[in-house]
Parts: C-alpha cells; sequence; structure tokens
C-alpha cells in the first residue's frame, strides 16, 4: 500500500477546492476516503448498542489525522467536513447495498413507510433508497440535500450546518423539516405534482 | 437554482406545518384558490408530519454500527463479559462476539503469531456434560484435518481452567442467516455462493467427514464474498467414504452409537435430511439434502419446509413435496428448480451422489446464464458444451463479482469512462527503444508484460496466440512488433488495445513512456510517461507507469491495490538478469529447453534472489527429465515466493507442492486461491483436475477439466484427461465423444490414443483397439507408450510370453528416445508382472535392470513394491525408509504407495492383519490414479493386496468386497493384469463363504478370459486344478 496523504497535501487541496477547482476534489476523495473509512471501520467495530454515538468526534478525528491544522482556516474546516458528509454518504451507502448485493446502479426500488421510517440495518433498502432519493432531491433544491448529507450522514448538529453552509440555523431546521417531508414521500413512491 | 414554484410550495409548506390542523384546511383553500395543483402537492407533502419527527434522527453512523453489531462472528447477544482482556493460553481475549447454544464465541489475538482468533469455548454449565465435551473435541478434531478457502480453518484446540476451547479463524462479516432477509438473492449471487459451499463441502467429504448440520446460520459471508461453513460440532468422521462407493463402515469409534442416538434431537429439524429425522445411517448425501434446502431459501428468502411446529416439519420432509422454487420466485431460471429438485429427493439414491455433481450442474448453469441461454434443460450425457468463447460482453459475471468483493475498497466509482470491458485483450508490442543500449532490448518488454499480468483485470495475449496469428500472417514467429504490426496482429488476434512502449535518454536521465492504443481506429487511448534517474531505477519507473496504466485502462482501485508489486521486487532490479531471462524465454520458443537453460542460468548468476528464473529453470528441466535438479531450483523458487508476483506465487507453489513435496492438499488450496483470485486464468482449473484424479475424485476433476476447457478451449491435453476421466466414471459413451472432438480440432497426441485404446479394451473393441494400436506405429513419440500398455493387455489374458516381448520393445523405444527413466519405468511394469505371476527371479532381475537405469524416485518407488511382492523384505523395507524419510509429506506416497508397500512385506512375512491395518489409510485414495502412472489407469493395487490378505485370514465376506472393486473400478483398472486376477480371488473368496455357484461363475469368466493363455503358467493350472475340484464336489 502507499504512504498516507502527506498533511500538506490535504490542505491544499481543500484550498485548491474551496477555490473552485473541481479537479482538487478529485484526488481529495481517495486521501481522505481511505482515512475515514479506517476510522469508521474501526469505529463501528467498537460500538456497543447502547453507547452514545460521537459522529462529530469520528469526523473531527479523521481531520486531525489529515490536515496540518496549524495552518487551517475555519473556512477549511466546513469544507472539510462537507467532503466528509459525501464521503460517510458513499461508504454507508454502499455498506448497505452490499448487505443487499445489489448491482451497483440499480435504482432502489420504492419502500414502504415502516421500513423508510426505520432505517435499521436489517432493512438496509432504507439506506439505499434514501441515497437514491437525495440525489433528485439535490436537483430540485441542492442545499436541502447538503443539511441532510452534513445532519444524517456526518452528524453535525443544527448549529454545526449553519456554519458550514453559512446560513442561520433557523433555515437549517426549516430545511431539515422540509427536506424530510419530501425525502418520505419520494421514498415510498409519491410523486411531485407539476405545478 | 430553485425554481418559482419549489419556492412557492416551500412558503406554503412552511406556513402550513405551523398552523393547528383545523386552520390548514382554511389556510390551503385560500392560498391555493385558482391552483389545484400546488394544492394537491403541498398536500401530498404534509401527508408525512407525523412521521417526519422520528425519521433520520439517529445518525447515519449510528444505524449502521447497530447493524454491524449483528454481523459478529456467530451470535447475537452480548452479555458478560468476564473474559475480555484476559489472557487464555497464547491469546490475548479482546471482546466477546457472542454466545449460544454451542458454544461462546470471542474475539482474541495470537501472541505468538500477532494475527486475529476467534476462541470458542462451551457453554459453561456444559463444560461438566462428558458427552458435550467430547463432541466439542471431535469437532476440532474433525475440522482440524480441513484446510479450505471455502471452510472456518480451526487452528488449536486448548483447554483453560479445565475448560476446553477452540482457536480457529477470525472472520468479518454475517452469516448466511443474517443476508437472506425476505427477499431472494439474486441469481448470480445465489450460483456464486452455492458454487463456494459446495466446494468446501467437497473439501470435507473427500476427507470422509459429513458435516450434518447445513444450515444458513452455519455458513459466514465473510466482507470479501467468501463462503465459509462452520461449526462441524455434529461431524462424524466415516472411513471409506469416496465418491463412488455409498456405502460406509464406520470407525469402531466408543462414542459412535451415543453420538448416533442423539443424532436426532442434535441439529436444526427445518434441514434435516429424512434419513437423519429416521435416525438412519447418514452418508454425503445427508449434508446435500441440507445444502439443497439451503439453495432452495436463497432463491425464494422461505425455506421449503415451513411447518410451524416441529412434527409438522417433520412430516413435510419425510413426506411431502416442496412448493416448486419457481413458483415462489419466477425469475429463477428452470435448471436452477430442477438442480433444487433433486437435491430435495428423499431416497439419497435419487439425488446427487456427491458434491462435485451438484457444483458441475451449477456451474453449467452459470455459464449457460452468461452466454444468455438460461433455464436450458440439462443435456443427460453432460457432455461439454464448447460454446465459441463468448463474444457477448460481459460486465458482471458471478466470477467477475466474486472478484470484485474479494479486492473490495468501497472505492469501484472510476473518474474516467472505462476503456476495456470484460473480456477485451490487449497485446503488448515491442519497445521502441532510442537510447543505444541493447540492454533495454526486449527486456522492457517482458517487464511491462510481468507488471501488466499482475492484474486479474487485464486480458493480455499469450506468446502462444499471438505466434500462432503471426503464422497466419506468415511470418516469423520472432518478427518485431513495430506499430504496423502490431496493429494488424491486434486487429486479427481480436484484442481491443495494443500497449506500444518506448525508451529514451535524456543526459543521463531515462524517459519511459507506455501509450495505450486503440487497435481498430489507431487512436491513443491513455498515455503515461515516467522518467529515471540512472539505469538502476529503470524497472521500477516503468512499473510505476504500467501501474497508473492498469487505471486508467479502467481496473478498479481495489485490486490494483491488491495486486500490485513493485515491478522491481516482482522481477529483479537487475537489468542484465533480466535481459538474461528474456532471451532465455525467446530461445525456448524457438530452441527449446535445453538450448534455453544456460541463459536461466545466467541470469541466477547475475541476481540469486531471482524467483522467476530458478522456475523457469525448474520448468525446463522438468521438461528435460531431470527431476532432482528440477525439484531443487524449485525449491529456491519456492523459498523466494513472496518476491514474486501474486500470480506467480500461485504458479511456483503449485509446482512446488505437487512436483517437490508431494502435499496435494496444500496444491489444491493454492489452485482454488489462485481460480478465485484471477477467475479467468485456466491453468489452476488443469492443476486441479490432474490432483483430483490422483486421488480418486474423478467427479470434481471432471468439473474442473469442462472449466479449464471453458477457459482455454485449444488444449489439447484437457481433451487427453477428459477421456480419461469419463472412462474411470464408467461413462464410455461421453469418453468416445470427447476422443471425436478432440480429432476434430485437431488435438491430438499419443496419450489421446492411449486412452481411447482403453476404452476399446473396456467394450472388447478389438477392431478399435488394432487401429489405435496401426496409428502409433512408426511414431517416433509415442510408440513406447503403446508397447507398454499393449503388453499389459496380453499379460490381462495370461499371453505371458508375447507380454515379456512387448515390454521389451517399449523399454528399448524408450532408451532409443533418450529417455531412461521412462524406459525404466516400463521396465519396472514388466517386474510387477512377473512378481505377480510368481516369477520371482524374473522380477528381482528386471527391478534391478530397471534400477541400474534411472534410480529416480518413482522407480525406487516400484521398485521397493516390486521387492515387496516378491518376498524380498529387507530390500523391500530399506527403499520404504529411504521414500519416508525423503518425501514425508507426499500425499501420494504416505498415503497409497507406502501402506501398500508395507503390507505387502507383512504379507510375506506372514502377518495379513497387520497388512489389513496398514491399508487403512489409503481408503480414501485408492481408486485414485496417482503417479507413476506405469499403466493405462490405475493399478487398485491396495484393494488387491487387501483382498488377499482377507483370503489369508479366511475372512471371506470382506474379500469378496475388495475384489469385486475390480469390477465396479474397471474404468479406473482398465487393462491392468491385477483385473484378471481379482476374478481368481473371487472366485477363492466365494468358495470361503460358501457360494459354490458364485465361485464356479467367477473361476469361468477367469479361464474365459485366460482361454488363449500361455499353457505353462502356474497360476493356470492352480486355477484350473481348483475349477475342476470344486465342480467335482457339486456334482
Amino acid at each position: 500500500m502507499g504512504a498516507g496523504p502527506s498533511l500538506r497535501d490535504v490542505t491544499q487541496l481543500l484550498r485548491a477546492w474551496s477555490a473552485g477547482d473541481q479537479s482538487a476534489l478529485d484526488k481529495l476523495t481517495p486521501l481522505v476516503y481511505r482515512e475515514l473509512h479506517r476510522a469508521a471501520k474501526r469505529y463501528m467495530a467498537r460500538q456497543q448498542a447502547d453507547h452514545t454515538l460521537q459522529t462529530t468526534a469520528l469526523v473531527n478525528e479523521v481531520y486531525l489525522r489529515l490536515v496540518a491544522f496549524k495552518e487551517v482556516s475555519w473556512a477549511d474546516r466546513a469544507h472539510f467536513f462537507a467532503v466528509c458528509a459525501q464521503l460517510m454518504r458513499r461508504i454507508l451507502t454502499d455498506w448497505a447495498r452490499r448487505q443487499r448485493y445489489q448491482k451497483r446502479g440499480n435504482k432502489a426500488r420504492h419502500i414502504s413507510l415502516d421500513e423508510a421510517l426505520l432505517l435499521s440495518p436489517e432493512r438496509s433498502p432504507g439506506l439505499v433508497a434514501l441515497d437514491d432519493a437525495l440525489r433528485v432531491l439535490s436537483g430540485t433544491d441542492p442545499r436541502k440535500s447538503q443539511v441532510v448529507e452534513l445532519r444524517f450522514y456526518a452528524g453535525l448538529s443544527v448549529d454545526e450546518t449553519a456554519e458550514v453552509l453559512k446560513v442561520s440555523p433557523e433555515t437549517v431546521m426549516r430545511d431539515w423539516r422540509i427536506a424530510k417531508l419530501w425525502l418520505l414521500r419520494e421514498m415510498t413512491g409519491g410523486k411531485p405534482v407539476e405545478v | 437554482m430553485k425554481s418559482e414554484s419549489w419556492n412557492r410550495v416551500e412558503q406554503l409548506l412552511q406556513a402550513a406545518l405551523e398552523l393547528e390542523e383545523t386552520q390548514r384546511e382554511d389556510f390551503l383553500q385560500q392560498t391555493c384558490a385558482e391552483n389545484e395543483d400546488l394544492r394537491r402537492e403541498v398536500e401530498s407533502l404534509l401527508e408525512f408530519r407525523n412521521d417526519v419527527d422520528k425519521f433520520m434522527e439517529t445518525p447515519a453512523l449510528e444505524v449502521a454500527a447497530k447493524g454491524l453489531a449483528n454481523k459478529h462472528f456467530l451470535y447475537q447477544e452480548a452479555n458478560e463479559r468476564d473474559m475480555e482482556g484476559k489472557t487464555v493460553s497464547h491469546y490475548e481475549v479482546l471482546q466477546k462476539l457472542g454466545g449460544g447454544g454451542m458454544g461462546i464465541v470471542y474475539k482474541a489475538r495470537d501472541t505468538k503469531l500477532g494475527r486475529l482468533v476467534a476462541l470458542k469455548f462451551l457453554p459453561s454449565e456444559l463444560s461438566q456434560d462428558r458427552q458435550a465435551v467430547e463432541r466439542f473435541r471431535r469437532e476440532a478434531y474433525a475440522a482440524s484435518a480441513l484446510n479450505h478457502p471455502n471452510i472456518c480453518t480451526i487452528y488449536d484446540i486448548d483447554e483453560y481452567n479445565g475448560e476446553p476451547f477452540i482457536a480457529m479463524e477470525f472472520l468479518s462479516g454475517q452469516t448466511l442467516k443474517g443476508s437472506i432477509g425476505d427477499r431472494p438473492l439474486p441469481l448470480d449471487r445465489i450460483v456464486d455462493l452455492a458454487i463456494q459451499i459446495c466446494r468446501g463441502l467437497e473439501a470435507a467429504h473427500r476427507q470422509g467427514i459429513i458435516h450434518r448440520d447445513i444450515k444458513p446460520a452455519n455458513v459466514f459471508l465473510s466482507d470479501e464474498g467468501t463462503a465459509k461453513i462452520l461449526d462441524f460440532g455434529l461431524a462424524k468422521l466415516v472411513s471409506g467414504a469416496t465418491e463412488t462407493t455409498v456405502v460406509t463402515n464406520p470407525l469402531p469409534v466408543a462414542l459412535e452409537d451415543s453420538v448416533s442416538s442423539l443424532g436426532a434431537l442434535m441439529g436444526t429439524p427445518r434441514y434435516m435430511s429424512p434419513e437423519q429425522l429416521r435416525g438412519e445411517e447418514l452418508d454425503v448425501r445427508t449434508d446435500l439434502f441440507s445444502f439443497s434446502v439451503l439453495l432452495y431459501e436463497m432463491a425464494t428468502a422461505v425455506p421449503p419446509f415451513s411447518g410451524a411446529t416441529a412434527n409438522a416439519i417433520k412430516d413435510e420432509i419425510l413426506h411431502q413435496r416442496p412448493v416448486d422454487a419457481e413458483q415462489l420466485n419466477p425469475c429463477l431460471p428452470s435448471e436452477l428448480g430442477r438442480i433444487v429438485r433433486k437435491g430435495l429427493e428423499k431416497k439419497p439414491g435419487q439425488r446427487y451422489q456427491n458434491a462435485s455433481e451438484l457444483r458441475a450442474d451449477l456451474q453449467r448453469l452459470m455459464r449457460e446464464a452468461e452466454s444468455g441461454q438460461r433455464g436450458v434443460e440439462a443435456s443427460p450425457s453432460l457432455l461439454p458444451v464448447f460454446a465459441k468463447a463468448g463474444r457477448k460482453r460481459l460486465l458482471f459475471s458471478a466470477a467477475a463479482l466474486v472478484l470484485v468483493i474479494v479486492a473490495a475498497t468501497f472505492l469501484t466509482h472510476r473518474r474516467q469512462p472505462v476503456i476495456l470491458g470484460g473480456t477485451d485483450s490487449i497485446l503488448i508490442s515491442d519497445f521502441l527503444n532510442t537510447t543505444g543500449e541493447p540492454v533495454f532490448d526486449d527486456t522492457l518488454k517482458q517487464a511491462t508484460s510481468v507488471q501488466l499480468a499482475q492484474s486479474p483485470f487485464l486480458n493480455i495475449l499469450s506468446e502462444a496466440r499471438i505466434g500462432a496469428v503471426l503464422k497466419l500472417m506468415a511470418k516469423p514467429r520472432d518478427t518485431k512488433l513495430t506499430p504496423d504490426i502490431a496493429r494488424d496482429l491486434c486487429q486479427r488476434a481480436g484484442a481491443k488495445v495494443y500497449i506500444a512502449g518506448s525508451i529514451a535518454s535524456l543526459g543521463k536521465q531515462y524517459v519511459i513512456g507506455l501509450n495505450a492504443i486503440n487497435c481498430q481506429t489507431g487512436d491513443l487511448m491513455a498515455q503515461e510517461q515516467e522518467t529515471a534517474d540512472g539505469k538502476e531505477h529503470v524497472v521500477k519507473a516503468l512499473g510505476t507507469a504500467a501501474t497508473r496504466l492498469r487505471g486508467r485502462l479502467g481496473e478498479s482501485l481495489g485490486t490494483m491495490q491488491k495486486f500490485d508489486t513493485p515491478l522491481d521486487q516482482v522481477t529483479t532490479s537487475s537489468l542484465e538478469a533480466l535481459k538474461a531471462l528474456t532471451v532465455g524465454r525467446k530461445t525456448l520458443l524457438e530452441k527449446g529447453d535445453a538450448a534455453a537453460i544456460p541463459f536461466f542460468k545466467h541470469a541466477i548468476e547475475l541476481d540469486p534472489n531471482f524467483a522467476d528464473a530458478y522456475a523457469a529453470l525448474a520448468i525446463s528441466y522438468t521438461n528435460l527429465r531431470e527431476p532432482g535438479l528440477a525439484g531443487e531450483n524449485l525449491k529456491r523458487a519456492y523459498n523466494l515466493r513472496d518476491r514474486v508476483s501474486e500470480r506467480e506465487k500461485f504458479r511456483i507453489s503449485n509446482y512446488y507442492y505437487i512436483l517437490v513435496s508431494g502435499q496435494l492438499d496444500k496444491a489444491i488450496e493454492t489452485n482454488e486461491l489462485w481460480a478465485q483470485a484471477y477467475p479467468r486464468d485456466y491453468v489452476p482449473h488443469g492443476n486441479l483436475s490432474t490432483t483430483y484424479s490422483y486421488l480418486g475424485q474423478y467427479q470434481s476433476a471432471v468439473t474442473e477439466v469442462l472449466e479449464d476447457l471453458r477457459l482455454n478451449p485449444e488444449s489439447g491435453s484437457a481433451y487427453t484427461n477428459l477421456v480419461d476421466l469419463f472412462t474411470a466414471l464408467n461413462r464410455l459413451d461421453d469418453a468416445k465423444a470427447t476422443y471425436v472432438q478432440a480429432l476434430a480440432r485437431k488435438l491430438d497426441n499419443p496419450y489421446l490414443h492411449t486412452n481411447r485404446y482403453g476404452v476399446a479394451f473396456l467394450e472388447g473393441d478389438t477392431a478399435e483397439m488394432e487401429r489405435q494400436v496401426a496409428w502409433a506405429e512408426g511414431r517416433a513419440r509415442g510408440a513406447d507408450v503403446f508397447f507398454s500398455f499393449e503388453s499389459d493387455t496380453e499379460a490381462f489374458h495370461g499371453r505371458l510370453a508375447a507380454a515379456r516381448e512387448l515390454s521389451q520393445r517399449a523399454v528399448e523405444s524408450a532408451r532409443l528416445n533418450g529417455d531412461p527413466e521412462t524406459a525404466a519405468q516400463w521396465e519396472m511394469n514388466s517386474a510387477l508382472r512377473e512378481a505377480e505371476f510368481g516369477n520371482v527371479e524374473r522380477a528381482r532381475a528386471q527391478t534391478a535392470s530397471a534400477l541400474a537405469l534411472a534410480p529416480s524416485r518413482d522407480v525406487q518407488l516400484l521398485a521397493a513394491l516390486a521387492f515387496a511382492r516378491t518376498g524380498d523384505s529387507a530390500r523391500a523395507h530399506k527403499l520404504a525408509e529411504d521414500l519416508t524419510r525423503g518425501f514425508p509429506l507426499n500425499t501420494v506416497i504416505d498415503r497409497y504407495w507406502l501402506p501398500t508397500i508395507n503390507a505387502s512385506i507383512e504379507i510375506s512375512r506372514r502377518n495379513p492383519t497387520r497388512a489389513v491395518q496398514l491399508l487403512h489409510s489409503t481408503a480414501q485414495y485408492e481408486f485414485g490414479n496417482p503417479p507413476p502412472q506405469f499403466e493405462v489407469g490405475g493399478s487398485l493395487y491396495p484393494p488387491y493386496i487387501r483382498g488377499q490378505a482377507t483370503l489369508l485370514l479366511h475372512q471371506g465376506t470382506q474379500s469378496i468386497a475388495e475384489f469385486q472393486k475390480f469390477i465396479d473400478h474397471r474404468g479406473v483398472a482398465v487393462n491392468c493384469p491385477l483385473g484378471a486376477l481379482a476374478r481368481l480371488g473371487l472366485a477363492r473368496a466365494y468358495v470361503l463363504t460358501g457360494d459354490k455357484g458364485k465361485s464356479l461363475n467367477q473361476y469361468r469368466e477367469f479361464l474365459t478370459l485366460w482361454k488363449n493363455a500361455d499353457p505353462d503358467l502356474r497360476i493356470l493350472h492352480q486355477a484350473k486344478a481348483e475349477y475342476a475340484q470344486l465342480s467335482n464336489s457339486i456334482q
């Protein structure tokens, strides 16, 4: 296996990305991915049913490992979390797909409301359906999709999410609620009405 | 950009949510007055307002973590943790994984080896129960003999504070039980898992072990997608179990009775076979029944016997036919439904008789599904379906699916368009070398080949194929593959891309470039470049560029990381050594082994750690029949096997296990892993088929040969072996058909004809036999083989003088071919015949002569046997000891030949009881066709000697059973003279049991076979006299 990414690399890439360089994200992804994946696995292996979850702690841990934090700015951290949220979504959705051994790219069929609500591991269609639904949502309203990513996949609080997205916490709360309504409808097979 | 309408919807939604239930209606009435659509949209979203609070409140990671908690090794609860942190023997306990009926499991670390293990303890209530403890130990004992990728490996059994525990492979993943939810698995997943489980069962059954408790909770699916069978807790050791016999003779173990009486109580009724429920004698077919239940459940998500109470289930299993799987899942091919139905037959005799038959059908189903012919009815003769290698694009064959999971990282999402698909091939053309330094000629192409060949994703055109196409182009074999020629060749060969490399110098630096070019269009598809500061870094740089190219060609990150040893480690860092090897390989193709050897040796001089060069040397020595030198070099290559690529490692390990140490179980394991890692390689399947036939596992061998042929349709040796295997299985029509197909494809060789000769012999088709003999006449290659096999036919009919003459011709012919070892082998064949016919002096003289001619291991082995058969115990013993010492791990020597030799010695020392005991260990192997192969088929020596011993002990019934094997397994013994003598043995044995009628029949059979025998043979006189006496005693 190759050597780990240099801390400088990650910081530079984060900066480049936030400055609009898309290819920086391409390079960033595998670097962060590997770390995140490892941390997530370690983390999940440790979990007992009754522990309180500290997802943010996990993401922070990865963040500290990867970024030369002396050089970091507040904006970088926000971006880092946004990247991690996306990656966590990918990791977990892939894991859920593999549980069902579904072929990649299959649209998750619509699920029942129970399944949508429970999102339990036995009902991993939930995680897969959610991923698909989010993708559709991002076509209609990208910010809401981001809110969901940051809150659900990266585990950020309302305040933290507000920081990252540069909006007020109230906006985050509203987005969160509406996004959930929309997703529930999408996942259970309801279709938007053309207005 | 959010649309206007969506904004509107949002606003309304937001406002509506703040209102009371009662006010909402009105509000919407007002605001959506003209716009019905708008209102409906808002209302459809409001529907979910009560569910919103619960939804997604637990972050995703926690959701997943809970799921993972169920993924732990065996069971689900996690209560007491008293052992955590303690040290148990040399294991450090890390975590409790689960507890349940049959034992508590901990995750631990082996402090000696550093690896993770799972420790399984008996629950403390049971550790006082002697029977439970005994059962527990038996699990360890039975399962520890098994070493197979689809079986959870047992490492150790030990005790802690008086409590026994087992240390086994730590697995990460979940059981099949957790995996089959309320939905059937996808078809290719079902078939892939089923094939894996079958392989595991084959391995256990091969050792005579029946699982007896196959069920979803006992099949584990690792994260990489490998299926592993767990929990041999109810395993029962069965002796004498082979693929072709069904009756079992249980070892006289003290607890046998109590175990079987509990049989009905142990295990889950839902997966039990009818015979288990009835408390009857069990054999491997029990596992196949349970396996079919599993298969049904994977395919339909419900069990076939779904009663609510134990009694209801029992009744269903014993008396009722389950609903056809296809009815529950209409997507299933009818063939799969048929396979399941056959597996679930109530009567064992109507099911699959062994796991490899089942696997063959599953593999055929997989092939048919791949080429788009679903649900094709099974053709009863199971002739190989040699469809033209499907040019259809195959994105996810089951094999490829396994591969992707094996190499898993989650990130298989590629960032650039895929250039190559699943069956596309690439050609590597010659490097353009403008440095003026000849050391780079050819070597860089070789090195690129090596690097790219590590990838299971890339399909590289072989030298042989290139040579064949060049021939078609009317060009010489060593034509330089310039871009024009490469492109032309590439198109004719049907490859998609060719790789053109270049090296140029820039002062002290070198610039290495690799281009991937589309054969059809000439377009540049991908390009990689590297610089090297100096000659010594060129190879490494090339490796880096090649690796990147692999990615650009579409290989996933996962397999690239898994199969990516740096190039300089995988070949050599010495450019000169690489050049020597490269030139050697070229010379090998043009001029043969002898000319190539000096180059290989030179390569080793330049780099004494060059594993590939040792391997090449070993292979050439083997071809030149210098087993000693081959073995030495193979050992060195084997010791250096961590310095080669994954595939090379498999290749070298296989050679080592087969040619040097003779550890057949390790050879099988290596090849199975090889086949899983590189699913398009045909070589491991060929290797497996040969190994299985050594062991007498003919059905498994057939399955492997068919895979070999599927991947490599031009393999003459595969056809030849297939004829042989069909013969051994008494499928003579299939054998003949295969022969015809081989000829039609012009894949001719002497052994194809000797095998056909064998079939003709079995059918009594003298015309065909003569035709085959005529084929061999006048040929330099193959004449000696025919002479020797003909001599066996003569001896079979008691025509000893003719046999002797033919053997002599065989020996002479081999000597003239410059092949003293083969000559010595034919000599030994003759010597053993003399021994069996009672001509002691001749036998010993010929043995001495053979040893003088070529004192190789195989000749020594046969000599030891010949000495034993002539009563020269001292010499036999000495040779046997040498063999034991020299080849301690060799399966065939240890389990087949040495017991045979030693048992023979005991008979001549008048200890037939001891002889029978010594032959116990041959039980699994005695129907095999192991090396040295001095006859058309296997000799079946062990049953013959056991037959003789039991005759001496007046154990008529046992003796009959032994000699009967020659009749039941005619396809294995073919024309071995022991087959005729076995008739005589049978006749004598029937006298002991008082079956005079049957005895007379057998005497008659024998005398008919020997009607033209040499009149002066002692055996003939004895037989006639005995026959006469018996006839008179009846009148």
